[in-house]
């Protein structure tokens, strides 16, 4: 179902097929995250290129991932924090220093 | 025959010199401070995320430093420390915040389809343009909706996204495997732009009208 309507959407005028647009676009997300090694990385990158649909699809991916980088900002850890570990390593640290009963 | 040659266990004291045990104890803090303290900032962000809470987000970062503290000696130093803290703070927020769940650990899949009826109409329709779409949205919108993601896909997408952990870290942090981390990314992203599809068409964005620019 899913397909289809991808498919639906896919462009004439496109140098490639459905089904290797479909391959393409399966590997943006590991494109993108890094995960491709660079031979398959350029492979994938031109034939974004040269695919209108491709790359409108890997825009999409691109503007989810800073979005999702935009919206996760701004969560500081209070400066507290860092006392309250240290403190609870001290107490640990006393509590394995009692001699055992 | 010598059976009694090897080594005492790790876990049996080492010693009862007091300037030996003082002196390892002054090297084991030397070392969580230069290697383990400076991700404190990333663990809290994480933590945060997870539970949505400040309180909860601080206890959850106390304890996994407090642990980490703890078992320093399986700590290799200078190995992925960042990825070891988190992967004890994911744990920790396991056993904590989730005993009572049905399947910790476990993706509740039905749940997560029942929960993407929500925004599939309007995604159907506005697949095309949305990169477009997507501009309009701010910080706020996006962080409710990555809040409203399903606890296990919420986790890939800050580890890989905020984090920038490649996906064998990632598998190693969460104890799944690298195609388990590829899968559950892709279905977290697709969560994630048909909810901000969605919202993008709540907010009045018209995906017929799209001759802008």
């Amino acid at each position: 179902m899913k397909h289809q309507e991808r498919v639906g959407l896919h462009r004439e005028g496109s140098p490639y097929s459905e089904q290797e647009c479909e391959q393409i676009i399966s590997k943006l997300e590991q494109l993108l995250d890094g995960e491709l090694d660079s031979q398959k990385a350029a492979e994938v990158n031109q034939m974004v290129a040269s695919c209108e649909y491709c790359f409108e699809q890997y825009n999409i991916e691109r503007s989810i991932r800073s979005l999702i980088k935009n919206g996760f900002k701004n969560v500081m850890a209070s400066a507290n924090l860092v006392k309250n570990i240290k403190d609870s390593i001290r107490r640990s640290r006393v509590t394995d220093e009692q001699p055992r009963p | 025959m010598p059976t009694l040659l090897s080594p005492s266990p790790v876990l049996e004291p080492v010693g009862t010199d007091r300037t030996t045990e003082m002196a390892t104890k002054a090297a084991n803090d030397a070392l969580f401070e230069r290697e383990l303290m400076p991700h404190i900032q990333s663990l809290y962000h994480f933590a945060y995320r997870l539970t949505g809470d400040e309180d909860n987000a601080n206890d959850l970062v106390q304890d996994t430093y407090l642990k980490a503290y703890r078992f320093l000696k399986s700590y290799e130093q200078g190995s992925n420390a960042k990825a070891w803290l988190f992967r004890i703070l994911k744990n920790s927020f396991i056993n904590q915040y989730r005993k009572t769940s049905k399947e910790p650990g476990k993706v509740d899949y039905e749940e997560a389809e029942m929960y993407l009826q929500t925004g599939k109409a309007a995604y159907a329709d506005t697949l095309d343009g949305g990169e477009k779409m997507f501009r309009g949205l701010i910080g706020d919108e996006v962080s409710r909706a990555l809040s409203s993601l399903p606890v296990d896909f919420r986790t890939v997408i800050i580890l890989c996204d905020i984090e920038e952990f490649t996906y064998e870290e990632i598998a190693k942090i969460i104890d799944i495997p690298i195609g388990t981390v590829r899968s559950r990314l892709h279905r977290a992203r697709k969560m994630l732009r048909e909810l901000l599809t969605a919202y993008a068409v709540s907010m009045g964005y018209d995906p017929d009208g799209s001759s802008d620019d």
